[in-house]
């Protein structure tokens, strides 16, 4: 899977997870920019992702990407 | 944040609070701008207990904070990624949360120290207590016997306390050590009329030996700990005189590490008391910080569940 195709996917979850039809999966947006985004809801977006990508992650990860470029990259890291 | 000048405890407790964990403003400025009037006055009331606690603990307040990210960061986090994988608790026995949790002294001590603050800074906690204090003590008769199982850190005991039309203050708990707990609270809390702290399992407290009933018992975040909720509330029941109530404050969809039984909403919680015989005459649904409750039920954040149950 390429870097938009991640992009493209990981913007409609998004957009799912908190509600907002704007958000769009740039590589520098992060928590700042999302009101929503608080500590239980990047939960629910980190297990969305494995869902949605059949992916796993550890829990270190869960925590560690600080924008959507790191996130776009930690799952590139976890696919086949 | 929020103007907090009025709120002298309030002001402090959270100044100390961002001092050692800044990356919590956020969470913290979202807790405190929606709050109304009386919640804050509640939230007042609740951080000037917990800074009087603070001073008799060996880290002060600052351990407490300390043992507040300790709670958010490495106890919580980890549940919640269970919870949302799974769509379940991780655990589910009694024993096996006695095993992991109950018997860490050291744990249960930071897991309680943290609980402690996240009751002034957890928008539902706050929201919760300030619906007990407001709402639920005043509507008591004058008179009034009250009886709370589990007082744990003691704050709804040192309200019922506070409260003057509450002749009677008891409190049951099955743990030698939450009882001396409980009452060191109350002691740093300045509460001073009698109260009656028994080591007492509410399974095997016989009422029919025993002619003690109450007005009003408490059982705030207990049933979330048991297998079988139902039941102990009807064994509670037992202990309430014709028309005394009682009022539960249990979370729904609120992983922890000893959090057995999952309720999935407010309704759900209403069907519970009701299961048990009571006929519920109040609830209310308080969504975590953050978040509205027709949100938090669509995507199952956590909700303090609050219900008053009225026994026929």
């Amino acid at each position: 899977m390429t870097c938009d195709e991640i992009r493209a996917k990981l913007t409609d979850i998004l957009r799912d997870v908190f509600d907002e039809d704007a958000l769009v999966a740039d590589d520098s947006l992060s928590s700042d920019d999302v009101a929503e985004w608080d500590s239980t809801n990047h939960v629910r977006l980190m297990v969305t992702i494995e869902g949605e990508f059949g992916i796993r992650f550890e829990t270190d990860e869960i925590t560690a990407p600080e924008n959507v470029g790191e996130l776009i990259g930690l799952i590139q890291s976890k696919l086949p | 944040m929020p103007e907090l000048a009025a709120y002298p405890s309030l002001d402090r407790m959270i100044t100390q609070l961002l001092t050692l964990w800044p990356e919590h403003r956020e969470y913290v400025e979202k807790s405190f701008s929606t709050r109304a009037r009386d919640v804050m006055a509640t939230s007042e009331e609740i951080a000037s207990c917990v800074l009087r606690l603070a001073d008799g603990m060996a880290g002060g307040l600052d351990g407490l904070c300390g043992d507040y990210r300790f709670l958010c960061e490495k106890i919580v986090l980890p549940e919640e990624l269970h919870f949302r994988r799974h769509n379940r608790y991780r655990l589910s026995s009694f024993e096996d949360a006695l095993k992991e949790c109950y018997a860490n002294a050291p744990f249960m001590t930071r897991y309680m120290n943290g609980l402690l603050v996240s009751n002034v800074i957890w928008h539902n906690h706050a929201a919760a207590i300030s619906s007990y204090v407001q709402e639920y003590l005043p509507s008591l008769k004058a008179g009034s016997d009250h009886l709370e199982i589990g007082p744990g850190h003691g704050l709804f005991l040192y309200f019922a306390a506070m409260c003057h039309s509450v002749a009677g203050v008891s409190g049951w708990d099955v743990s030698p050590t939450s009882i001396a707990h409980t009452r060191e609270a109350l002691s740093a809390l300045g509460v001073e009329r009698p109260t009656t702290l028994t080591l007492q399992n509410l399974f095997e407290a016989d009422p029919a030996s025993d002619d003690r009933r109450f007005d009003s018992i408490v059982m705030s975040e207990i049933l979330e700990h048991l297998e079988d909720p139902v039941a102990a509330l009807r064994f509670a029941m037992a202990w309430l005189k014709p028309g005394g109530t009682i009022w539960v404050n249990v979370p729904a969809n609120s992983p922890a590490p000893d959090h057995i039984f999952l309720v999935e909403s407010p309704e759900h919680a209403c069907d519970i008391v009701r299961a048990a015989g009571l006929d519920v005459t109040a609830w209310h649904g308080f969504a975590m910080t953050g978040t509205t409750l027709e949100k938090a039920r669509r995507r199952k954040l956590a909700i303090s569940c609050v219900v008053i149950g009225r026994k026929p």
